[in-house]
């Protein structure tokens, strides 16, 4: 036994003397935090924003920054992703490093062709991670990483946060990587959407001058909602309809909504968050020929977070009107949200599953004819509101103002 | 020969030579054939697995403590017979361990090392698995237990950690597919379940050899759990359709774990421990291939030239016997086959042959009195 | 220190040991041309100058004769002046003696002497052997012409140590005495604790020259037979010519030579060793070494200082995890750094990843180069520390800390994460109580730090399997090394990982599988609500 600890060890020792193969320095590293990949005619064209390591820690901790960018853009273009992205070599002294590639933004022009090519590069490579945000973007998806953000230092991240932030506090658009990407595409209605980035405002800032003020010419900011069908790009939802497909896909955690008084003056009168939200759907078939019903509960908790109504909040009859109005308000997104998918015969809501789970045997005999069935479907939807909380005050001050007017005559 | 191992530990060692290989391409092959149900084939394979732990921890506990495997059977079967059984148990083993270590390796390389090459680290993967051969069946035990009870947390960690990430409803419509199909389905798992058959080399090893029943059981019955359990886990987060088309589910699995912006890829940490598992699978391979190899020859030296030879046959076989590097080799009917064959049909027959040969004896010798 | 002579005779026959004084034997006599198994002559005069050839007549040999001229006298006393107590010998030994030869006394001559030496650990002896091996331990030799016997009188004194605090184990709270270089006073302070005759001690001698007394230490009905007897086997095997230290019989009776882990504890501390006696363990206490030995011994007992069981035990146990943190840090921070960074640095949260990056811009070696170079020289000025003489140490730490450290990141040899690394590291090290097991930690440390340089995780999972399983099958004195982590042993587990309190634990733990389990009755257990309401109630 002796012996044989001898010989390991000198075995050990002659491996590791010999080389190291996979071995990449930190300095060997071109950290890419956000890629766009683009279609003209028949090329692929990738872009990347890769980080300027020594900028952005310098800008991250006490020292200043200075002048410098802390990013640097560059697009290789090949026949497939991934020659493309060796294309590269030809140009950058640093290999590039995609495991914390934050978003992945699509160009219009290749959302059209299809996205299958993109998602198969991510899901057959370890190097590329599957919890990569996706966005889409009309026009060239270059644009959007060449602009700087203000506060985060690293517009890849910026991204991503925003997206998080809307998701978690304004739920109109979904959260959407590339594995979700890939597990709705493969899903029963072969159906996705990926929401949209744009610059808003003028000229894009891209240069460190542009950057040196408080009111930059342009801003990134999310739009609407892409719908794919079998991975192609068919259609886009306006903000309202996509937050009602959110509706329907039970993935609103916290959102605003404008609403009227109850009964009397008109809508936008108060705002209400809702909190809670769970939605539950239940797919009917009745006869052979008739449109698949779709039952759908959904039940939301609130908070009134401003009104100008001259109501009494003290008195129930008047909150259980507000709620009232409340679920017709949320009733209304729904069928908006829901009609538009119809017209896109895009069922990106998830339905093809629920009907493949209640009944198996039915679903594959409409299997091939979804879309037609999808945009026949009845919805019948019940919206349970409940005002959990009124805030600090039970009056809306207009009210009050009114009162103290009164009380002065 | 000492005999140390606790029913624990015989248990431990049953996992940990069925887990490690199944754990990585279990949800692929069984969703392949059976999608959402993958779930009940492999319940149906797991109650095979505790027939076939029962039938083999029969076998196995008929040994006297303290003599090797072999060398039992020669003793009920007649030496020839015996060597030869020996000789192609030994085979089998080898192959096993090629087999796993080819598999293994090319997952390692496919996922950490791209560009070292193959043939380093199947050399210093030989050079661990030959130490634990070397130091024999009882710290591969003692580690076995170690790293069984500490799969439980880590996967109940995963499990929680991909809770937000799970879609209950994936799970229906449950029992689409006929029972035949789910009962094919779970043919491949249960070849791995029939590797069971490790306790035969274990059961001498034992204090209590008789308790080689139990440990087989259990052993078949949590390693079951733990795959059913994983099974799910990916079926709830990916949905059937997306697994069916992932090499290493369980890793995309892992790899999605997020905890603030902190924690995240961690999939390289539970690949490591993973590894672990693995090398003690081969190391038990490589040390059944020496051990019965060395009762079988009765060779006159100690074991570590035998180990030497074997070590560098093993290093080679698995470097260039494989003209792809691709996941295809447990997977296939063949190997399946294989694994029956060799695990159950063989051993079994053995036990059948051993006690008729000592009925034929018995008669003989109350003819004679 | 003349009660130390005393105290001879007490240890030496107690309990039911048997003497093994294996100096005795011709294999370790200091000649092999001479017959120490001779028998004394009867002639005084032979006895003499035999002895005086044997030393060569050494300066220090000190040989008195009376009643008669010198080489024709009836008495002799014999004693190397170097280690005896003189004032002693003149007043215990030569005065009687002295009185005795001018009384002229007649009749058995042998029993009037032994009656006449007020000596309390008076040896008869009738072999050569024995004669060199007390003549050399500090007795006065009495040999009388016509006789083939002679006495040895124990007036063992000579320079020593007193006894001080310990110096490389201290503890805040706790016994502060350490031991010294006498065994007899490292006899008193391990007796002066355990008060029962049960503490049985059996005393080898090894070494051709030096014949160095050691001392096996155990308690009867708690100590296991079989270590006990490996134990005994292995140190009368041992055939060597010099025992100067405890670490020279660790090294020849460890189980496995080719190991970087400890598998003996040693302790400077005589509380350390009293409880490791009454667990079970067996004490080998070395003459001329402070550090007293203890086996069997498992891994966890390494990380466990005798200060845990002093405090409290909330603390006591949350040190206690501390410290295992610490080892893994120790052995696997930097090789998880370089694996991490050169080979998975898609495991770095990205801000990390960034500052990381940018701090090796410009550096000049790859990551493990840039390790190793730093872990060597933290090993060189650790070195330069321990040896230097005490007044100079501090110019070390500055060296160390400001030209080393400072000065080589701003010169951007080395980046400042990993001076961060291996500062960590280093200190995490000094958290190991016990120094051989961290010493061990240092050199695993290296290893694995080449595995990650070449195979990232893969290589230092390779390592950690390969030592993983060595640790298993270590063994020492047979019981397995991981007990009770490998195999489990659930019992033990109550001062593994913590230290429950004292009340709690019942039972020894029983690794060492001792006969005796139970370490305390139920007197002390912990109140229950229902005893404490009694007590409320009457008072």
């Amino acid at each position: 036994m002796k012996k044989w600890g001898k010989l390991l060890a000198a075995l050990l020792l002659l491996g590791l003397t010999t080389g190291c193969w996979d071995r990449t320095e930190l300095n060997e590293l071109s950290i890419t935090s956000a890629t766009a990949v683009d279609r003209q005619g028949d090329q692929w064209i990738v872009s990347y924003q890769v980080l300027i390591p020594s900028v952005v820690s310098g800008a991250l901790g006490p020292m200043k920054g200075g002048a410098k960018l802390p990013i640097t853009v560059y697009s290789t273009e090949g026949p497939t992703i991934r020659e493309a992205i060796y294309q590269s070599a030809l140009e950058s002294p640093r290999t590039l490093f995609f495991s914390h590639n934050r978003v992945m933004i699509v160009g219009e022009e290749l959302a059209k062709n299809g996205l299958d090519e993109l998602i198969d590069v991510y899901l057959r490579n370890s190097d590329s991670r599957e919890t990569v945000a996706v966005l889409i973007t009309k026009g060239e998806g270059r644009k959007i990483l060449e602009q700087l953000l203000q506060i985060q230092i690293i517009p890849g991240d910026g991204i991503r946060e925003t997206m998080r932030t809307e998701r978690k506090n304004f739920s109109v658009l979904p959260y959407v990587n590339m594995y979700k990407l890939a597990m709705e595409l493969t899903s029963e209605a072969r159906n996705a959407v990926i929401p949209e980035i744009f610059i808003s405002g003028g000229e894009p800032v891209t240069s460190s001058d542009q950057m040196n003020k408080t009111t930059m010419s342009s801003k990134l900011k999310l739009g609407r909602l892409a719908v794919l069908k079998e991975g192609k790009l068919k259609g886009w939802l306006k903000a309202e309809q996509s937050l009602g497909a959110n509706f329907l896909r039970d993935e609103v955690k916290r959102t605003v909504l404008s609403t009227g008084c109850g009964d009397e003056g008109g809508k936008n009168q108060s705002a209400i968050k809702i909190l809670n939200s769970k939605t539950k759907v239940k797919p009917v078939i009745r006869g052979e020929n008739e449109p698949i019903r779709m039952i759908v509960d959904v039940k939301a908790e609130g908070t009134l977070l401003e009104t100008r109504c001259k109501i009494d909040l003290d008195k129930p009859e008047v909150i259980s009107k507000l709620e009232k109005q409340m679920e017709g308000e949320i009733l209304a997104i729904i069928r908006d949200g829901f009609k538009e998918t119809q017209k896109l015969k895009a069922d990106i809501v998830g339905f093809a599953d629920l009907v493949h789970r209640k009944y198996p045997k039915r679903w594959h005999e409409m299997k091939s004819d979804w879309p037609e069935e999808y945009s026949r479907i009845k919805l019948e939807t019940h919206v349970d509101f409940t005002l959990k909380r009124l805030g600090l005050t039970s009056k809306s001050f207009t009210k009050m103002f009114e009162q103290v007017e009164d009380e002065k005559k | 020969m000492t005999q140390t191992v606790t029913k624990l530990q015989c248990a431990a060692l049953v996992m940990t030579t069925i887990l490690p290989t199944a754990v990585l391409i279990l949800p692929k092959t069984v969703m392949n054939s059976v999608a959402q149900d993958a779930w009940i084939s492999l319940l149906v394979s797991t109650l095979g697995g505790v027939v076939a732990a029962f039938a083999l921890g029969r076998f196995a506990a008929g040994t006297k403590g303290g003599v090797p495997f072999q060398k039992g059977l020669g003793e009920s079967t007649g030496r020839v017979l015996a060597a030869l059984a020996g000789l192609a148990l030994a085979a089998y083993y080898f192959s096993i361990a090629s087999t796993a270590l080819h598999e293994f390796i090319t997952f390692i390389s496919a996922e950490m090392l791209e560009y070292t090459p193959k043939i380093v680290l199947k050399g210093a993967a030989v050079l661990v698995l030959m130490y634990i051969a070397a130091k024999g069946i009882e710290p591969i035990a003692r580690i076995s237990v170690l790293l069984m009870l500490t799969s439980f947390p880590l996967l109940a960690l995963s499990v929680l950690l991909t809770i937000s990430k799970m879609t209950w409803r994936q799970i229906e419509p449950v029992g689409e597919h006929s029972w035949t199909t789910i009962a094919l389905g779970g043919v491949t798992p249960l070849g791995w379940f029939s590797e069971v058959a490790i306790v035969l080399l274990v059961a001498p090893y034992m204090i209590r050899p008789k308790e080689a029943v139990k440990g087989a059981v259990w052993g078949v019955l949590l390693t079951g759990t733990e795959l059913i359990v994983m099974v799910l886990q990916s079926l709830f987060v990916f949905g059937p359709n997306l697994v069916r088309s992932m090499e290493y589910s369980m890793v995309d699995l892992v790899g999605l774990i997020e905890v603030g912006n902190f924690v995240e890829r961690v999939e390289v940490f539970f690949i490591t421990f993973w590894m672990s598992t693995v090398f003690l699978k081969l190391g038990i391979f490589l040390f059944g291939t020496i051990h019965l190899l060395e009762t079988t020859l009765k060779l006159p030296f100690d074991r570590s030239p035998l180990l030497l030879g074997v070590g560098l046959l093993l290093w080679a076989d698995t470097s260039y016997n494989w003209p792809h590097d691709m996941n295809q080799d447990l997977t296939t009917g063949i190997t399946t086959a294989m694994l029956l064959v060799c695990n159950l049909l063989f051993p079994l027959a053995l036990a059948v042959l051993g006690r008729l040969m000592r009925a034929n004896k018995q008669a003989e010798g109350g003819a004679d009195a | 220190m003349r009660w130390f002579g005393h105290m001879l005779p007490f240890f030496r026959r107690s309990g039911r040991a048997k003497r093994r004084d294996s100096a005795s034997g011709s294999r370790q006599g200091p000649r092999d041309s001479e017959d120490l198994t001779a028998s004394l002559s009867r002639s005084l005069k032979k006895n003499l100058s035999r002895i005086r050839s044997l030393f060569g007549d050494s300066a220090d040999l000190t040989v008195r004769e009376l009643g008669g001229r010198p080489g024709d006298s009836e008495v002799s006393v014999l004693y190397l002046e170097s280690i005896v107590d003189s004032d002693f010998v003149n007043r215990y030994v030569m005065t009687p003696l002295v009185e005795w030869t001018v009384g002229r006394l007649h009749g058995d001559r042998i029993s009037r002497l032994r009656e006449t030496l007020p000596v309390g650990r008076l040896v008869e002896m009738d072999k050569m052997g024995d004669l060199l091996t007390h003549i050399l331990n500090g007795y006065t030799i009495v040999l009388v012409d016509g006789t083939p016997m002679g006495f040895a009188a124990s007036t063992t004194g000579g320079e020593r140590r007193s006894v001080e605090e310990p110096s490389s184990q201290t503890v805040t709270r706790g016994p502060k005495e350490s031991f010294t270089e006498s065994i007899l006073t490292n006899m008193t302070l391990l007796r002066r604790r355990i008060k029962t005759p049960d503490l049985r001690v059996e005393s080898f001698t090894i070494g051709r020259q030096t014949r160095t007394f050691v001392n096996i230490l155990y308690i009867d009905g708690i100590v296991l037979e079989k270590p006990l007897t490996e134990v005994r086997d292995r140190l009368s095997r041992i055939d060597v010519d010099s025992i100067l230290d405890s670490g020279y019989v660790e090294e020849y009776i460890q189980d496995e030579l080719w190991t970087p882990f400890p598998l003996m504890q040693n302790s400077e501390r005589p509380d350390a060793v009293a409880a490791g006696l009454l667990e079970g363990q067996i004490a080998i206490v070395v003459d001329g070494s402070p550090f007293v030995l203890l086996a069997p011994t498992t891994f966890v007992k390494f990380f466990q200082s005798s200060e845990d069981y002093y405090q409290r035990y909330d603390i006591a146990s949350f040190l206690r995890i501390i410290r295992y943190i610490s080892f893994l840090v120790s052995i696997l921070l930097p090789s998880l750094y370089i694996a991490v960074t050169t080979f998975h640095q898609e495991m770095l949260p990205t801000p990390l990843l960034i500052s990381l990056a940018s701090q090796r811009e410009g550096i000049p070696f790859p990551a493990l180069v840039e390790a190793l170079l730093m872990e060597l020289t933290f090993e060189v000025l650790r070195e330069a520390g321990v040896r230097m003489p005490r007044v100079v140490g501090s110019a070390i730490s500055i060296v160390g800390a400001l030209v080393l450290g400072q000065a080589a990141v701003q010169a951007g040899l080395v980046s400042a994460a990993m001076i961060i690394v291996v500062s960590f590291t280093a200190i995490a090290n000094f958290v190991i109580p016990s120094t051989n097991m961290s010493s061990g930690a240092r050199l695993i440390r290296f290893v694995l730090m080449l595995l990650a340089g070449t195979l990232g995780l893969f290589g230092i999972m390779s390592g950690l399997m390969v030592l993983l399983i060595h640790l298993v099958s270590l063994k020492s004195f047979g019981v397995p090394y991981m007990t009770p982590l490998a195999p489990i042993v659930w019992g033990n587990m109550k001062d593994v990982w913590v230290r429950v309190p004292w009340p709690l634990m019942k039972t020894r733990p029983i690794a060492h599988f001792q006969r005796n389990k139970i370490r305390q009755g139920n007197s002390f257990a912990v109140p229950s609500k229902h005893d404490r309401k009694k007590g409320e109630k009457s008072p």
